[in-house]
């Protein structure tokens, strides 16, 4: 086990069109034992860092450092890393019991001692009736048990980890969900975990990092990403369904903050946010479940019209037109409201989120 | 990063990827991509230069010279052997005749090819088993091949005569091989029948690829069998028959054996293609300035067409 | 819909069997029948007499146990250098990133369709002046100049369909770069080596111009042109002819058998070539 430091990770690609900078300027400490996810749209970066990390891409500058010493330049094979593929890659020549063996094999582990191993992997992941067999007579949830226990099989420094649950089916995928979270709890190996479902992302990690084009957005604990977004695009990121953002223009009305949007106007906490932006342009984001139903007279109540309600289970959906687009509303699933029908909505002061400009970067007020 | 700060961080990075391979002590720990990359290229590279590029810049070489098989020297001609080759109506006689071979071949090639294709994608019991015999003629030995069709036309007990003659087809026996107007015939049959199975196989791969819903969906649009053959089929397999039309004619058209060793090139020239006409310069009558001079031509033609198909390549991305 | 439909493709599909297998047909009966047979009109559709006498006469009366030896020797040299170099090539264009890459590919396909008549010239004037005609050796180089273009061109699709995630996985379990080649690439393209290998054999054992040109020595002919030998040399004896195209043929009948499975692969590739 180890902690990971990662240094002003840069990484260019060279193809047809120019350059791609695939990552700028990562920089990112990772604790021993900490499970942390990557995650971000396709093209974001986040596995172009876990593939440097692992040694199949060389960064075209930057440091990794692994207990401090430096690995930048190692291949693969020299780091005590191990890796699950989002296809698993499992050899498909070989029986689970040498799939899992293969690594002890190659680091010259004796007979006895890869038996012993093999046995001990193969019961914790439930695999010993099958490990006579070759990958292509396994289930996905199978294939995935066997390229995990082929990585923890090496007890490696860190255990790195590329879209792994994204091939099987959704059931199984949250079912696999719980046992990589009860595997880590019991090994408590660095694991470094890429994903574009921030679902994932927020249920497994100790810690999350939002990437977009190549650069780390934010960096905290789940709670911490969701509650307090640092910028637009983490916000719009992070949470299903995604935030209402509506674009309108911050200014100060006898001393009180005041955020004005196309047909609303909501009066900010005195307390919120410590700068207004220069510009006078602002986002409100507020989230889904932080909108309610109000009556139509209440003070700062706006006015909407119910187009479409879905239930979910539990709860509903409602999306409701105001002026000047639409907003998303959560409710419990007793809140029964039909199309056309008129509704008067409420923004919890306490949850509103004000971003400086309206484009993907701007940033958070606080 | 500016650009030269770029260049340096990889000049950095190929000296560090040394050294940390030295130190994790093997040598090919050291061969970053690039390298084992070339490494391995460098066999086949050698191959090319050596067996290929080579002997293709010595016959550019060669035709510029008068030069005897046995002759060490030659004597430098110039383009003597071009201007002769232009003025020869040898030479013109036997482009004709190989682009007649190549584009009688390849033609019938595609159109029986894809006709058996399409029987073959039939639905029939026995299917696979005569899927598999289609591609005898393709694994018997070209030797094999021409040995039998010879017999096969032989004028007195060949079978093909006799079977034209007793069902009335014909009246008399014809040498089919040794007659100036049937032996071109003769032999594009052969190679027709000799290559038939790529085509087959090719055509037979492409059409197991075709959506059926495509065919479902033009149903329903009340399309008949012959729109759907003309509207699907063709359409789906149309790159493929122009690919592998390419790419046949070359080979045909380069093709020495069958034609060689069923005719020689004869009876009167009937059916002296190109590559003949470089062999009889250059081992029949030992000009081996005049046989490089004609395949020096041939070459050119192939970068013609090569460049053609390269283009469509770069046309549709496969 | 199959019934109805197949009673009416059964005329086509005897027509075409009958295309495609009367001459295979006629040179295995012929070659079974007596010389006296051979001649008859009417021809005998089926043997009248089954003798395997001109089996007998090729290995006794001609050199065509020789012949077949060398071929061998020359279709099996050339096949297993042209594997190893092309594979190794093939693999690099697959997987590396070299500059140049794409034109290299390219020039591999052009080599491909080279024209025997183009290199005989300067390779027979090359390999005087290396001592390399009347050698087996020689003639295995020479076939390389198609097999070795032909086994990068089909190896490089076969490699390129491997997962490049197998290797990475190899890589990070420890092994080194030749390493992951040799246990996890090489398994994978086992059939298409086999494939690939037995359509190079094929074309060798096919190739004639080569062979006629770079050998004179009656001792280490091989078996295309020294067949052709026997339409003039033996008195057309059109048993003995057929028995020894019967036996050419049947290695290349044994491997096919072999790689049905995988005659698409090479097919496909092949298409640009016999």
């Amino acid at each position: 086990m180890a902690n990971v430091r990662i240094e002003r990770l840069h990484k260019e690609f060279r193809g047809a069109g120019g350059i791609v900078h695939a990552l700028a300027d990562l920089t990112l400490d990772i604790a021993d034992g900490e499970f942390i996810s990557l995650v971000g749209p396709s093209g974001c970066g986040k596995t172009t860092a876990l593939r440097i990390i692992a040694g199949l891409e060389t960064p075209t500058s930057g440091r990794i450092l692994f207990d401090g010493r430096d690995i930048t330049r190692l291949e693969p094979r020299d780091r005590n890393i191990a890796m699950v593929f989002q296809s698993y890659a499992l050899y498909p020549h070989m029986t689970v019991r040498q799939n899992l063996e293969y690594g002890l094999r190659k680091r010259g582990a004796p007979r006895d001692e890869r038996a012993r191993k093999v046995a001990a992997i193969a019961a914790m992941l439930r695999i010993e009736p099958m490990l006579d067999r070759r990958p292509l007579q396994l289930s996905g949830g199978q294939r995935q048990r066997v390229a995990l226990g082929r990585a923890l099989i090496r007890d490696p420094e860190v255990f790195l980890l590329d879209e792994p649950l994204s091939n099987l089916d959704a059931k199984l995928r949250v079912h696999m969900r719980a046992e990589l979270a009860a595997l880590h709890q019991k090994v408590r190996t660095t694991m470094v975990y890429v994903t574009h479902d921030q679902l994932e992302a927020m249920t497994l990690s100790d810690r999350i990092v939002v990437m977009n084009h190549g650069v780390m957005q934010q960096v905290g604990r789940p709670e911490e990403i969701y509650s307090r977004p640092a910028n637009r695009f983490v916000a719009e990121f992070i949470g299903t369904p995604s935030m209402n953002m509506i674009e309108g223009q911050v200014r100060t009305e006898a001393g009180r903050p005041l955020f004005t949007g196309p047909g609303i106007t909501v009066v900010l906490p005195r307390d919120a946010p410590q700068a207004l932006p220069s510009s006078g342009r602002a986002t409100l984001g507020i989230r889904p479940e932080h909108v309610s139903l109000v009556a139509p007279d209440a003070p700062g109540a706006i006015p909407a019209r119910v187009t479409v309600s879905e239930l979910a289970g539990p709860e509903r959906f409602h999306f409701v037109a105001v002026e000047g687009g639409s907003i998303i509303v959560r409710t419990p699933a007793a809140t029964v409201l039909h199309p056309g029908e008129t509704v008067a909505l409420g923004f919890d002061p306490d949850r509103l989120h004000l971003f400086d400009g309206t484009g993907e970067d701007a940033p958070a007020l606080r | 990063m500016a650009p030269n700060e770029a260049e340096a961080a990889l000049a950095r990075e190929g000296g560090a990827s040394w050294r940390a391979a030295r130190r994790a002590g093997g040598l090919l720990a050291a061969l970053r991509d690039q390298h084992l990359g070339v490494i391995l290229l460098l066999p086949s590279a050698l191959t090319f230069l050596v067996l290929l590029v080579f002997p293709l810049g010595y016959g550019i070489w060669t035709s510029f010279f008068q030069r005897h098989v046995l002759d060490p020297e030659g004597v430098w001609v110039g383009l003597g052997n071009y201007v002769w080759l232009f003025g020869n109506r040898e030479f013109w006689h036997s482009l004709t005749i190989s682009t007649f071979w190549a584009g009688a071949t390849v033609g019938l090639q595609i159109v029986l090819g894809t006709a058996v294709a399409l029987l073959l994608h039939q639905p029939f019991k026995g299917r696979s088993l005569v899927r598999g015999l289609v591609l005898f003629p393709y694994m018997m030995p070209v030797v094999s091949v021409v040995l039998v069709w010879m017999l096969l036309y032989n004028a007195l007990y060949g079978v093909i005569n006799y079977l034209l003659v007793a069902s009335g087809i014909v009246g008399a026996p014809i040498a089919w091989l040794s007659d100036p107007d049937s032996a071109f015939w003769g032999v594009v049959f052969v190679g027709v029948w000799k290559y038939l199975p790529f085509v087959v196989v090719i055509v037979l791969a492409r059409l197991q690829v075709i959506p059926q819903d495509l065919y479902e969906a033009a149903r329903i649009d009340g399309a008949g069998a012959v729109a759907r053959f003309l509207d699907i089929t063709l359409h789906q397999i149309k790159d493929v028959l122009l690919v592998v039309a390419l790419l046949r004619t070359i080979f045909m058209f380069n093709n020495f054996e069958i034609v060689f060793l069923l005719t020689g090139g004869g009876p009167l020239r009937a059916t002296m293609t190109l590559p003949i006409l470089v062999y009889e310069q250059a081992f029949g009558t030992y000009e081996l300035g005049r046989g490089s001079a004609i395949a020096v031509v041939m070459f050119f033609l192939l970068i013609a067409v090569m460049s053609v198909y390269f283009a469509f390549l770069r046309k549709e991305p496969d | 819909m199959p019934p109805r439909n197949a009673a009416r493709l059964y005329p086509l599909v005897l027509l075409l069997l009958a295309f495609v297998a009367f001459p295979l047909y006629w040179m295995a009966s012929t070659s079974l029948k007596p010389q006296t047979e051979v001649f008859r009109v009417p021809p005998t559709f089926v043997p009248e007499t089954w003798t395997l006498r001109h089996y007998v006469e090729l290995f006794w009366l001609t050199d065509f146990g020789l012949l077949f030896v060398n071929s061998l020797k020359v279709c099996l040299v050339s096949t297993g250098l042209a594997l190893v170099v092309g594979s190794l090539g093939a693999y690099a264009l697959a997987r590396f990133r070299v500059r140049g890459k794409e034109a290299y590919g390219r020039l591999v396909l052009l080599a491909y369709m080279f024209p025997g008549a183009l290199l005989v010239i300067p390779l027979l004037l090359l390999f005087r002046q290396l001592g390399l005609t009347n050698s087996h050796l020689g003639l295995s180089l020479a076939y390389l100049t198609f097999a070795v273009p032909f086994v990068m061109w089909v190896m490089r699709d076969f490699f390129a369909s491997v997962p490049v995630d197998l290797e990475e996985a190899a890589l990070i379990d420890g092994a080194s770069r030749l390493g992951a080649l040799w246990d996890v690439v090489l398994p994978q393209a086992v059939p298409g080596l086999i494939a690939t290998g037995i359509f190079a054999f094929l074309f060798a054992w096919n190739e004639y111009l080569f062979a006629l040109i770079l050998i004179s020595d009656e001792s280490l002919r091989t078996l295309p042109p020294g067949m052709m030998r026997f339409v003039s040399t033996t008195d057309t004896n059109w048993g003995l002819i057929m028995a020894a195209s019967t036996l050419a043929t049947l290695p290349m009948a044994l491997a096919f058998g072999l790689i049905q499975r995988y005659l698409v692969t090479g097919l496909g590739a092949g298409g640009v070539k016999g």
